[in-house]
């Protein structure tokens, strides 16, 4: 059959990095397409392009072989190509079946209710919804809104369907309703776009599989025959080399922090379930994951920001759980924030002012409770001086630094006197070379002073590289412990995605 | 090109964009006010002449900035850690309270009342932004709503109060007290209605500043401003903070009434304020949260107040288009205020600049 879609040479930039390099795709009726990639391999960039979120830079999108250009979603949506959020995105307020009728044009507003009554129902009869289309959509299960989005992308008979993740909300039998779901929508002949990190699924589900890393397609073909091994061989290049002997001594002594049976119930998405860890003073423990495993809540709950519904922190065989984060620092404990502007910095306070900020006891800048001007601007001076911060003019406001300098400043700010233990989220993220190897060759000195570190960081080459040792959190839990002696990319890779079996 | 020529070419296009203010003011005051047979351009320089131009009005003006220089401190600092306290109304209205009743029923004491007057305002206004700053750092309770309903209360206490208990009994049957004695004055300055309640006002702002700008506690607050989750990562303690600010700004609002009471009227009436809890909310707005250029700001806006009134006495202007014609003038201030921020390259007001923007996102 020939197919509905056709991506060619689709090329996006973002900032100078290109997130898309002329990736083609066909997507065929009756077929499910699985998307596959690490981190920031472009799948959602690509997505988001096909369905009117993004304009490409270039390249070509050709919709039953005539060439379109999408301005918005609800363009896309008009030609026939409709999406599934991992999050379903209804207004929860609004009944089921209000949701259904928002943005729907082809039925003027006073039947449309009554017309999709009809419709929404014989559409989810096919499909083995029990539709309730007067609950408001807020009170549904994730994966009846799931449902929901689903309908109404059907009830405007879009040829083609994008699912980004839809399983990563859901529990195991829902993933099997959703699975009888896409294989009736399949059979009806629908091109199904189905996005997942899970390759067992992937292997049940899709005809189809295509592999994009680093913004290109590695690897296109037909899901059978196709084994999980080669699936993360394609996602994570070769497999690169085992991790170098670390240069340090070997971290020993009592643990400087331990996590037992850490649970978090938060209202965000990423939680805890679980999580038992502990890092010895000088030991670098990189802590590996997809986005979303848990990595945030876990630095949080180190960082004595965020209090666990269940379990124990203890920083060296102080019992913290439900302490306040001051106490945390004073305890010696420190954390680069992988959130910088939102978390780490005030945007709008100068350089000086940002510098002094989690070192306002510091006898240097004032006697009681004065905060003397002269002290705070010297202070950031030299901070920027030792860091390398460009500009380095401790008046300017922060938000004027690039990400590069921001974290220079962040990093610099938290380790200026080597702390107990230092919660580094994501500290190498957007930086340039340069930048790579000045943060790196302070998380390892630090490591040598006896600064017990937890880094966490997407790329698995860093960790290697830095790390004594490597959790890695999936789901919100560690389900897997690894020495960068005897592992390498491919493991962890699988390790990330949730494979069992060992290598 | 050299600094000073930057400077003054900036200097130049300062004074350009306040000439077209000034024009555009006049401009609008001549056809609104055309429209209703009064000459406008005329109209709006006898409102500058009526509160400038004569050392009465002047000093008229001066005694309207008081209050409202007050009331402006406990707004901006309320609003410098974000924190939406609108109830500088009531707070003031708390703070007259107690003040008139040191001045009516405390028995003498060694000594002048006046002095315990203005602790006391301070008190009762603090104590009037106690509730909201709790329940805001408690349970996370909108403050806008509990401060605003704050105001309602303290106006019919007050109202209660001047037609019921504290009815004087030589104010031929109107409601409100009788004069306070005369040691609840405060001092007035040669001739005018100017009082203390002017250096009080001063020196707040100053002292304001330093605590703001000065002390590390000041830091603290600015950090949970600028960014209320970076305050709580590196440590603050936000929530007993924010209770602090609370009971400085009701404090400040609170002196606001109590030097009303006691520089001014000398007497509780019901409605005696005509809006200066609320007028300073623009007042702290316009001196964009800074102590120091509060004072000018608000005498600004006491210049309008005075202007408006002596038009309607001696020109015999309706106060309604007085009232148009205040707000064309304050219109025009803020745009024009506007207009220069954005051109010496600020992109918004810091303080107003909410959600801190996301960096670049996985798949």
């Amino acid at each position: 059959m020939p197919p509905i879609v056709e991506l060619r040479g689709i090329t996006k930039s973002f900032g100078g990095v290109r997130a898309n390099d002329h990736v083609d795709l066909d997507l065929e009726p009756g077929r499910i397409h699985a998307v596959l990639g690490a981190n920031g391999a472009g799948k959602s960039t690509l997505m988001s392009i096909l369905a009117g979120s993004y304009a490409r830079d270039a390249g070509d999108i050709r919709l039953r072989g005539l060439s379109v250009r999408f301005h918005s979603p609800a363009d896309a949506l008009r030609a026939g190509i409709g999406m599934v959020h991992q999050h379903p995105m209804l207004f929860g307020g609004m009944t089921v079946l209000e949701n259904l009728a928002v943005g729907d044009r082809s039925i003027p507003w006073a039947l449309r209710q009554p017309k999709l009554r009809r419709r929404a129902a014989a559409l989810a009869d096919g499909l083995g919804f029990r539709l309730r289309p007067d609950v408001r959509a807020g009170d549904l299960s994730v994966a009846e809104q799931q449902q929901v989005d689903i309908l109404r992308n059907l009830a405007r008979e879009v040829a083609v369907l994008i699912l980004d993740e839809p399983t990563a909300v859901l529990t195991p039998q829902e993933t099997e309703g959703l699975f009888v779901t896409l294989r009736a929508l399949a059979a009806g002949g629908t091109a199904l776009v189905f996005i997942s990190h899970k390759l067992e699924e992937v292997r049940e589900i899709a005809h189809q599989i295509t592999v994009l890393r680093d913004g290109r397609v590695v690897h296109t073909g037909p899901a059978v025959g196709c084994t999980p091994d080669e699936i993360v061989a394609h996602m994570m290049g070769d497999a690169g080399h085992p991790g170098e002997a670390s240069p340090r001594p070997n971290p020993s002594g009592e643990p400087a922090a331990q996590l037992r049976d850490i649970q978090t119930s938060d209202r965000r998405a990423a939680v805890l379930f679980g999580v038992n860890l502990e890092v010895l003073p000088g030991e670098i423990l990189g802590v590996a994951g997809l986005a979303g495993a848990g990595q945030s809540a876990l630095a949080e709950v180190m960082a004595g920001l965020l209090a666990p519904s269940g379990g124990a922190v203890l920083i060296g065989r102080k019992d913290m759980t439900g302490r306040p984060s001051r106490h945390f620092r004073r305890s010696g404990v420190r954390f680069v924030p992988g959130d910088r502007r939102g978390r780490g910095l005030a945007a709008d306070l100068t350089l000086a002012e940002n510098s002094v900020m989690t070192w306002l006891g510091h006898p240097r800048l004032g006697r009681g409770p004065i905060l003397s001007r002269g002290a705070v601007r010297r202070f950031g001076a030299d901070l920027a001086e030792a860091e390398g911060i460009e500009p380095g003019d401790p008046g300017r406001p922060v938000r004027l630094l690039s990400g590069g300098n921001m974290q220079r400043l962040l990093v610099g700010r938290e380790t200026r006197e080597p702390p107990r233990l230092l919660i580094a989220e994501y500290p190498l993220r957007g930086l340039d070379a340069r930048a790579t190897r000045f943060v790196r060759a302070r998380l390892q000195g630090l490591a040598s002073s006896g600064t017990a570190i937890v880094l966490i960081s997407e790329d698995v080459d860093d960790l290697l590289a830095l790390s004594d040792r490597i959790v890695v959190l999936a789901r919100g839990r560690i389900v897997a412990e690894r020495r960068p002696a005897s592992t390498n990319r491919l493991q962890l890779g699988r390790d990330m995605m949730g494979q069992e079996r060992g290598g | 090109m050299s600094a000073a020529a930057v400077i003054l070419r900036r200097a130049c296009r300062d004074l350009a964009v306040i000439a077209g203010a000034v024009g555009t003011v006049l401009l609008a005051c001549h056809v609104v006010l055309g429209a209703a047979g009064i000459h406008g351009a005329g109209a709006c320089a006898a409102l500058f002449r009526e509160s400038l131009g004569t050392r009465y009005g002047f000093s008229e003006s001066v005694v309207k900035a008081t209050p409202l220089m007050l009331a402006g401190l406990a707004v901006a600092v309320a609003f410098r850690m974000r924190l939406w306290n609108i109830g500088g109304e009531g707070q003031l209205y708390a703070g007259a309270l107690a003040a008139a009743w040191v001045a009516l029923f405390l028995p003498r004491c060694g000594i002048p009342r006046v002095m315990l007057m203005l602790p006391a305002a301070c008190a009762a206004g603090a104590a009037w932004a106690l509730a909201p700053g709790i329940l805001k750092a408690s349970l996370g309770v909108s403050e806008i709503l509990v401060t605003l309903m704050g105001n309602y209360l303290a106006m019919l206490l007050a109202d209660h109060l001047c037609y019921g208990p504290w009815k004087g009994s030589t104010t031929f049957g109107f409601p409100m007290s009788d004069r306070f004695p005369a040691d609840a004055d405060l001092p007035t300055y040669a001739g005018t209605r100017v009082h203390g309640g002017l250096a009080i006002a001063l020196i707040g702002a100053v002292l304001l500043w330093a605590l703001l700008w000065r002390t590390r506690w000041g830091f603290q607050v600015r950090v949970a401003g600028s960014n209320a989750r970076a305050a709580e990562y590196a440590g603050y303690r936000i929530r007993r903070d924010v209770v602090v600010v609370m009971l400085i700004s009701g404090a400040l609002a609170g002196l606001a009434g109590g030097v009303e009471m006691a520089g001014v009227l000398h007497r509780l009436q019901p409605r005696f304020s005509p809006g200066y809890g609320y007028t300073a909310i623009l007042v702290a707005w316009l001196a964009r949260l800074h102590p120091l250029a509060i004072p000018p700001v608000a005498l600004f806006l006491g210049m309008l107040l005075t202007g408006g009134e002596q038009l309607q006495v001696s020109a015999g202007v309706p106060s309604s288009l007085v009232d148009i014609l205040q707000g064309l003038i304050l219109f025009l201030a803020l745009a024009a205020e506007a207009f220069l921020r954005r051109r010496h390259g600020e992109a918004r007001h810091p303080e107003l600049s909410g959600s801190p923007a996301v960096e670049g996102s996985g798949d």
